[in-house]
This record gives C-alpha cells, sequence and structure tokens, in this order.
C-alpha cells in the first residue's frame, strides 16, 4: 500500500489490485474447470446446431449419470489414497446378478441385490488392502479379472434378457422432463456430499487420506475407514449398474469395460488429491460433466472415434495443465 | 509481477489450444434432416464391416445423402452404442442405419427415434431391436449361417469327427445365432465338439486361441470360425502347425485375408455373406422410406455363397468386398 497525494486515502500497489488472472489463481480449484466446461458449451453450441437443445442436454445427462455414480464412489477411495480400478467389473457383475434376480423375483429384490453385490465386492476389495496390505492399485485390478470372470460364468458369456419391462423403461423415464438416471445420479452425489462434509466417516476418510500414520496416532481406526471407503465405492459403481443396466435392459456381462479409466480421469479433473485427502465431490461432478460434454460434443460434429481418443486426452492434458498453472499447486480445500 | 505474467502466458497459451481445437472441430456439413443419414455400428474397422460400411457409402453418395458413422469401439460398448443411437436421433437424420451389438438393448432408443419420425433400418442384422420392428432390414439371417456351416462340416467330415469351436465375441447374439444352429443340425451326429470358447474379435487373440486348442487336441479334425476375424486366426494357426488340409477350417464371411487363406489351402469351407450388397440394399429401402415410396419387401435377406476352393476363382465377389485399400 503507499499513500496517495489525497491525504486519507489509501491506493493499493499495482499487483494487489484486482485483475481476472488474480482472481482465476485466488479461485482456480473452484472455477478453473467449470469455466472450461462453460468454454465447451459455447464452442460446440457454435459448432454444431443441435447441441444447445433440451433433448441433447437430456442425452448427455442420461450418458453421464451411469459414470456420476461410479466417479462419486471412486472419490471415496482416491480420497483415502487409494484406487478402485474394479469399479468397471463390479458394473458387470451387478448387472449380471441384478438381472438374474429381477428375471424370478421382481424389480426390488433385483436392485437389492444389487446393491448388495456392489458392496459384496468392496467390501472384499477393503479386506484384500486392509488386512493383507495389498497395494490398492493390485488388489483392485486382480478383483478386476476375478469379478470379470464371475460375471462372464454366470451369464455364460451373453447378456441376460427377460428384465421386466418396467425396469427398462426406467433409463428413458422422466420426472418434471429431468430423466431418471440424472435424478439417480444427483441422489448419490447429495448423499456422498453430505457424508463427506457433514458426518464423522467423512472427516476421517479425510483425515486417512491426508495423512494416514497421524489419522491412526489421533485414534481412528484406519483399517476400517477404508473399508467403508471401498464398500462406499462399490455401492455407488452398483447404482451406475443400475442405470446401465435398465438403459440395455439387460444384465451385460462387458458392461463398463471404460469406467475405471473415465471414472479416475474425472475425480483427478474434479481436483481431488490422488494422493488422498483433498478435494471436492462437486468438483468430481465438474469433472464429469466436462468428459461427457466433451463425448456429445466430438460425437455431434462426427469426430472418428479414433480421432476423440486422441482429443479427450489431449483436453484432459489441456484442462489439467490450466488448473495447475492457476493453481500454482497450492492446496484446496475438502468438503 | 513474474507471477501475472506467467499466469497471463499460460492463459494465452490455453486459448490458442482451446481455440485450435475449437476451429479443428468446426465444419458440420449443413443440410436437411432428409440428407442425412446415421449409421450405427458396434465397429468399423475389420473384414465384415468394412464391406458393408462401403455399400452403404457408396450407395448413400449416389443417392446424394451424407452419411454420419458412429463407431462403439467393440462389441462389449453396448451402452456406447446405445447412446451414440440416441445421438443419431438428437441429429434428426432422416433414417438410422443399425447393425446392434445386441438387440435386447435397443428397445428404448429405436421407440424413440419412431416416435422423433425417424426411420431405423437394420444392415447386417435382420432385427433393430428384439421387441420392436425396424421399418426394413437388409441381412442374411444368422441361424441360416449356421445352418450352412452345418452343412459344410458334414461335407469336409462325411465320416464324423471332433471339432473345435472360436465361437466369437461373448455376448453377440449374431455369434450365438449363428452357432446355436450350427449345433442343432449336428445334434446326435457323428461330429463332436470338444472345445469352445468365446474371445474378443481380433486376429491375434483368434491366432492365440486355436493355436492353445491345437496344443490341447494335436488331433482334432476340423476348427470351426464365427467369421473371418476368427477363421483366419484359425488358418494361420493350422498353417504354423503344418496341418493345412489334415485339419479342416471352417467359417463365415469371405473377406480378402480369408480368400488369401483359402488359396494356401489352409480354409476349406467359407460361409461367405455379400455384405457390399447389404449395406447397398440398407440404403436403397431407406431411401424409399425417407421419399414415402413403398416398399417393395420389408425384409432383404441376401443370399449366402458356400466358397470352396473349387469355386473360388469362379463367383462374383463384387457383393463381398470393398474395393482394394477402401477404408471408413
Amino acid at each position: 500500500m503507499r499513500v496517495s497525494d489525497n491525504p486519507g486515502r489509501v491506493v493499493p500497489e499495482l499487483d494487489e489490485r484486482f485483475t481476472p488472472v488474480s482472481f482465476l489463481r485466488r479461485h482456480s480449484r473452484e472455477i478453473g474447470l467449470p469455466l472450461i466446461v462453460l468454454l465447451m458449451v459455447v464452442v460446440f453450441s457454435i459448432s454444431s446446431d443441435v447441441f444447445l437443445s433440451a433433448p441433447n442436454f437430456r442425452n448427455i445427462g442420461v450418458s453421464a449419470a451411469a459414470l456420476a455414480a461410479v466417479s462419486f464412489g471412486q472419490t471415496f477411495a482416491i480420497l483415502t489414497a487409494g484406487l478402485d480400478l474394479s469399479v468397471g467389473s463390479i458394473v458387470a457383475l451387478v448387472s449380471i446378478v441384478g438381472a438374474l434376480v429381477m428375471r424370478s423375483h421382481g424389480i426390488p429384490a433385483g436392485i437389492l441385490a444389487a446393491l448388495a453385490t456392489g458392496a459384496a465386492v468392496g467390501l472384499v476389495n477393503g479386506i484384500v488392502i486392509t488386512r493383507f496390505k495389498v497395494f490398492p492399485f493390485i488388489a483392485t485390478l486382480a478383483m478386476m479379472s476375478v469379478v470379470s470372470g464371475l460375471a462372464l460364468s454366470l451369464s455364460g458369456g451373453v447378456a441376460v434378457t427377460g428384465v421386466p419391462t418396467a425396469f427398462g423403461d426406467l433409463a428413458y423415464q422422466r420426472i418434471l422432463e429431468i430423466p431418471v438416471p440424472v435424478i439417480m445420479a444427483a441422489a448419490v452425489l447429495v448423499v456422498a456430499f453430505l457424508v463427506l462434509r457433514y458426518t464423522r466417516l467423512g472427516r476421517r476418510i479425510f483425515a486417512v487420506g491426508g495423512n494416514e500414520e497421524a489419522a491412526r496416532l489421533s485414534g481412528i481406526e484406519v483399517g476400517r475407514i477404508k473399508l467403508a471407503a471401498y464398500m462406499m465405492s462399490g455401492i455407488c459403481a452398483a447404482v451406475g449398474s443400475i442405470i446401465l443396466t435398465a438403459r440395455v435392459a439387460s444384465g451385460q456381462p462387458s458392461l463398463g469395460a471404460t469406467l475405471p479409466l473415465e471414472s479416475v480421469a474425472a475425480v483427478v479433473l474434479g481436483g481431488i488429491s490422488l494422493f488422498g485427502g483433498r478435494g471436492s465431490i462437486i468438483g468430481v461432478a465438474f469433472g464429469v460433466l466436462f468428459i461427457s460434454i466433451l463425448s456429445n460434443g466430438l460425437n455431434l460434429l462426427n469426430v472418428p472415434s479414433y480421432t476423440q481418443m486422441m482429443l479427450i486426452g489431449a483436453a484432459l492434458i489441456l484442462a489439467v495443465a490450466l488448473d495447475q498453472g492457476f493453481g500454482g499447486g497450492r492446496a484446496g480445500r475438502g468438503h | 509481477m513474474k507471477n501475472a505474467y506467467r499466469a497471463s502466458s499460460n492463459i494465452r497459451f490455453a486459448s490458442v489450444i482451446a481455440i485450435s481445437i475449437g476451429m479443428g472441430l468446426l465444419g458440420t456439413t449443413a443440410g436437411s434432416a432428409a440428407d442425412k443419414v446415421g449409421v450405427s455400428m458396434p465397429n468399423v474397422k475389420g473384414p465384415w464391416f468394412t464391406p458393408v460400411l462401403y455399400g452403404i457409402s457408396d450407395e448413400a453418395k449416389k443417392l446424394g445423402y451424407d452419411v454420419i458413422i458412429q463407431d462403439a469401439g467393440g462389441y462389449a460398448n453396448v451402452d456406447k452404442q446405445v447412446s451414440q443411437f440416441s445421438n443419431l436421433v438428437v441429429q434428426k437424420v432422416g433414417a438410422i442405419l443399425v447393425d446392434p451389438a445386441n438387440p435386447a438393448s435397443f428397445n428404448g432408443v429405436v421407440r424413440e427415434a419412431k416416435a422423433s419420425k425417424v426411420f431405423v433400418v437394420g444392415a447386417g442384422s435382420p432385427i433393430a431391436a428384439s421387441d420392436v420392428e425396424a421399418d426394413a432390414a437388409a441381412s442374411s439371417s444368422h441361424c441360416n449361417i449356421g445352418h450352412e456351416l452345418a452343412k459344410g462340416a458334414k461335407i469336409l467330415l462325411p465320416n464324423g469327427g471332433t471339432m473345435a469351436i472360436l465361437a466369437g465375441p461373448a455376448g453377440a447374439f449374431w455369434a450365438s445365432d449363428r452357432l446355436r444352429c450350427f449345433k442343432e443340425d449336428l445334434a446326435g451326429g457323428n461330429l463332436k465338439i470338444v472345445a469352445e470358447q468365446t474371445s474378443e474379435q481380433d486376429p491375434a487373440i483368434a491366432l492365440s486361441l486355436a493355436n492353445d486348442f491345437l496344443q490341447r487336441f494335436p488331433t482334432v479334425d476340423l476348427m470351426y470360425g464365427a467369421d473371418d476375424t476368427y477363421g483366419v486366426g484359425v488358418a494361420r494357426a493350422v498353417q504354423g502347425a503344418q496341418k493345412c488340409g489334415k485339419v479342416k477350417v471352417l467359417f463365415a464371411v469371405l473377406g480378402e485375408a480369408a480368400e488369401e487363406m483359402m488359396r494356401a489351402g489352409c480354409a476349406d469351407y467359407v460361409v461367405a455373406q455379400q455384405p457390399v450388397k447389404i449395406g447397398r440394399s440398407a440404403v436403397v429401402m431407406m431411401d424409399a422410406l425417407v421419399k414415402g415410396k413403398p416398399l417393395e419387401k420389408k425384409k432383404d435377406e441376401v443370399p449366402l455363397v458356400p466358397v470352396t476352393p473349387a469355386n473360388l476363382n469362379s463367383i462374383d465377389k463384387t457383393g463381398m468386398q470393398a474395393p482394394k485399400g477402401w477404408t471408413p
């Protein structure tokens, strides 16, 4: 600060005045990715005459819903400084189990069985990681193979058809013009937000990820917290599977193959640290939006799928680089 | 100052990249809905899809249509293909030509298409969805392919024998239909299946699997491939084991590589579909629907052609293969 010629008036130095750049640097983690998403919306709206339309946004929402549910679950695992690579195969197994049970015992039983299956696989992941001390990357990679094989065995390698029509219709129904899958994903977001922000479990998840030793020394049962995190990941993957199974109206033994990579990308884009302990579930929602809008926009522009793979990878690098450039590596706030 | 400079240069760099990406993405072809036709396939690569897409693209060009091709990247990506189909409906194309990875998954989106007045035509598949009728379809019946393959097996092994099966991708209805009808025709006969496995539709994986079968069953008499991706893998494995002619190789679809293996004496019986004709027929039917003309028939079952080394040089292949070097 310096005193101006006008007594009583203090004029800030040039560096401390408000500028867009300094504003962006201060709030990079909160607004960086939303700004990028907005930029994409603008670009695609200009490039395609159908992008900015209600049917297309509904499409984006429905396509994003399963990824969103899986990504919110993945957030729990990554916040504990872990990783869950088995989410894709959990989706496949839950799809088969849910369809098989639904076919014989109805929709509610099928959904319960689906959620229980996701929780069970999450529990096994957690036990392998905490009791047998296997690194999460290896544990969940191995479980991915086991669970995939189980899904294929149970289904005989073919789709399980004959699910009740009402279940398949769920993916196409709307409440107040919002597709049901979007509502389901939003519900998962709300629950995840509340758990992470307002419950003891949520605070302990951040603590374990932030500094496991310190958490242990302060009396937190680290093993149980990690177990809970992987079970949450499994249950959220099960919700994602229910959404996808309704969408394809059948149990599919190879459903969700791309979800492990996409969910990790969405979580990292959303600002969750791969080292654990910090980040925001709201950021993950924007990460999901980034991936879904980019994919939708490129499809509408008839960009070949091989080119899409390159563009999506480049866009991810750009988004993270922008975030790093403005954020300057400062720690973000977690909630 | 330094920090502001670095940040602003980052902004400039990022803006350039973003604008470049944006500019690169610009260039949608403008056109009315009726001029655009969508194509939804599980895959665009391979000896089946390439000639189908050639038939579609060539015929569509003659009739003045822009073709939007959506490729799900594999039979496992059923949900992606469903999403892409929905995207085509949003793009308000006049019609969608579809080969569904699994018809049971397409009921909802085909209903949506019909509600949006978008015609749905099966291209390479007799159906677009299991419970919703397509407006038209051009294909060969997968079950008939299975019957023809069974005929071929009986011709190759008139005194019976053992068979190993490369069943195709897990969950792909075209492969399971063919195999079901193949087995039905051979049930109770003197041809026995000693091994059966599904696998990804990849020639390297098919080759590896066929090698494993030859190791485990060195006296196997015949190997079955669900299509020529698998069949060529089998033929190469048999060639590598120097058992051409001793182990009979039987599969569907006559692509260029399949033809080569037959000329080398390592593929014995191929049930050839005519994917170029299928693609053309699908477009002709689509054109009639879009223009409101009556269809001669709603389902065009394009005939199959059994191919052996004896007739390989005399059959007309223009309906089976795209011109050399053509890619979608």
